[in-house]
């Protein structure tokens, strides 16, 4: 265990809160990844690829706020305080976020909150690293930036698309739908009834 | 979610949610839309959640004595290259003994 996972690491408190801020920074970065370009796709029509290119502006501020932090960090130690700032856009935008309509065209300003999410995750990404380079003995530098790698943020992501949810286009929307106890009258009124005999028992 | 969406489309229309709602009626298409957009909001406000919990980690990332980049680099480096002469040290101190 040691061999792989120097302790020397996990005792270093500052190490410790910047692999779990990775993880958890790299959480809502992963789900914007994957659930927008999907959301662009049903909700607003667009082709995988326009799906894909909308996603520019977040990939950019993820890159510019990755230089802004290495510039602002250069000379001062203020890793702490880029770290909070980072997650406050973060933040910020996935409450934004929230306020996405469900209307055919696309809002500039789910596009434009995209944004602040990507930039917070590139300022906490270079600051993670930074720490991870700053607080480990250098014959631990290996092993401490590749705890930091990307991979270890899609843990999360991994876990909470397994969770069970009912709401989530990743699981069988159409599965969800149908299956709705409160709703299924309804829409038995008005679809045909060949249709309604083919749907699949409420449990 | 589950129970404000719906029952609304036939099996045979609900293969490719992901390639487009064209062949939905517009009511049906309402639906899909307005369950994506809620699936969204539940996301992010999981997202939000979680950043929360960040914030508090990036307290813990705060130090009182903090120095340069530059110079903390160097103190590292200062510090390998001490452990690396110590050992050299000791291994010769044991070689040494052993050839006594």
């Amino acid at each position: 265990m040691a061999a792989t996972l120097p302790m020397v690491l996990l005792r270093n408190r500052v190490y410790l809160a910047a692999i779990i801020s990775t993880c958890l920074m790299g959480f809502p970065y992963f789900v914007s990844i994957y659930a927008f370009p999907t959301r662009f796709q049903v909700v607003n029509g667009k082709n995988p690829l326009q799906a894909g290119l909308m996603l520019l502006p977040m990939l950019a501020a993820t890159a510019i706020g990755g230089g802004v932090a290495g510039a602002i960090n250069g000379k001062k130690n203020v890793i702490a305080e880029t770290l909070a700032v980072s997650t406050g856009f973060m933040i910020l935008g996935a409450a934004l976020e929230t306020t996405a309509g469900s209307g055919e065209q696309v809002e500039a300003k789910v596009l434009g909150f995209l944004v602040f999410i990507g930039l917070g995750f590139g300022l906490s990404a270079t600051c993670t690293t930074m720490i991870g380079m700053l607080e480990s003995p250098v014959r631990e530098h290996g092993m401490s930036t590749s705890l930091l790698l990307p991979r270890s943020f899609n843990v999360l992501t991994t876990i909470y698309q397994q969770l069970p949810r009912a709401s989530s286009p990743r699981f069988e929307f159409w599965e969800a739908a149908l299956a709705s106890r409160h709703h299924r009258p309804y829409w038995a009124s008005r679809c045909a009834p060949k249709q309604v005999a083919s749907w699949p028992p409420i449990n | 979610m589950r129970t404000e969406t719906g029952g609304i489309v036939a099996p045979d229309q609900l293969t490719h949610s992901g390639s487009g709602l064209a062949s939905l009626a517009p009511e049906q298409q309402a639906v899909v839309r307005r369950a994506y957009t809620l699936a969204l909001r539940e996301d992010m406000i999981v997202c939000c959640a979680l950043l929360a919990v960040c914030i508090i980690c990036a307290v813990f990332v705060y130090r009182r004595d903090r120095v340069p980049p530059a110079e903390m680099q160097r103190q590292r480096h200062q510090n390998e290259s001490a452990r690396v002469k110590s050992q050299g040290v000791e291994k010769s101190g044991v070689t040494g003994g052993e050839e006594v």
